[in-house]
């Protein structure tokens, strides 16, 4: 009984170049999501796709600074959380802006990648970009906050009691 | 955080923290846009 094994890797594109298209990095699942991420997904402008990373990581930033910061068994720790996730993300983009600064080589394209935005292979597409992501940075904290003082306010709890 | 009975010791509150993280900063920056540089003196 003879069985039929299935190629799933493939060279990239030349054999003689060790470049592997694996399931892992060229499977229509894995393209389709990378390929959509804000960086990559065709057609934003740099400000469009730095305001989308800005909100997703000042949002996800604000939750381990309220939760784990030195202020976190205080009544402060919402207000430190908030602050501390907007102080990072100030951070963050005096270093985007500095690689805005030394005039960007082009994004490396990949198996995965294979088309990068034009976009970003200039120092004003990644200063914009830097510009937006600190706008975007701080509403996503922002963001993050509220949600978390509508929680933490107990209004919520009224629809406990649909479940009896 | 006790203020030590030493002169001036109100001095290594402030310079700690820029030995710390003001004087990486300044250095991380600035290496980083030398090691980038395109051509500094026409190698």
């Amino acid at each position: 009984m003879t069985t039929e094994t299935v190629r799933v890797v493939k060279p990239a594109d030349d054999p003689q170049i060790g470049n592997l298209a694996t399931p892992i990095n060229s499977s229509p699942f894995t393209k389709a999501f990378i390929g959509n991420l804000p960086a990559y997904r065709a057609g934003l402008s740099p400000q469009r796709r730095g305001l989308e990373i800005g909100m997703a990581h000042g949002y996800l930033l604000f939750g381990p600074f309220a939760y784990t910061s030195q202020f976190r068994n205080t009544g402060v720790n919402d207000v430190v959380g908030l602050i501390e996730a907007v102080i990072l993300v100030v951070i963050l983009t005096i270093c985007l802006s500095l690689y805005a600064s030394v005039t960007p080589k082009k994004p490396i394209q990949t198996v995965t990648t294979p088309n990068t935005p034009a976009s970003l292979e200039t120092s004003e597409g990644w200063s914009e970009f830097a510009s937006t992501f600190l706008i975007g940075g701080i509403g996503g904290a922002g963001f993050a906050y509220l949600l978390y003082e509508v929680f933490k306010s107990g209004v919520l709890e009224t629809f406990g009691n649909l479940v009896q | 955080m006790i203020i030590a009975s030493y002169a001036a010791s109100f001095l290594p509150t402030i310079l700690v923290p820029i030995i710390g993280w003001v004087f990486p900063a300044v250095v991380m920056a600035f290496l980083f846009i030398y090691i980038e540089r395109e051509d500094p003196s026409g190698i």
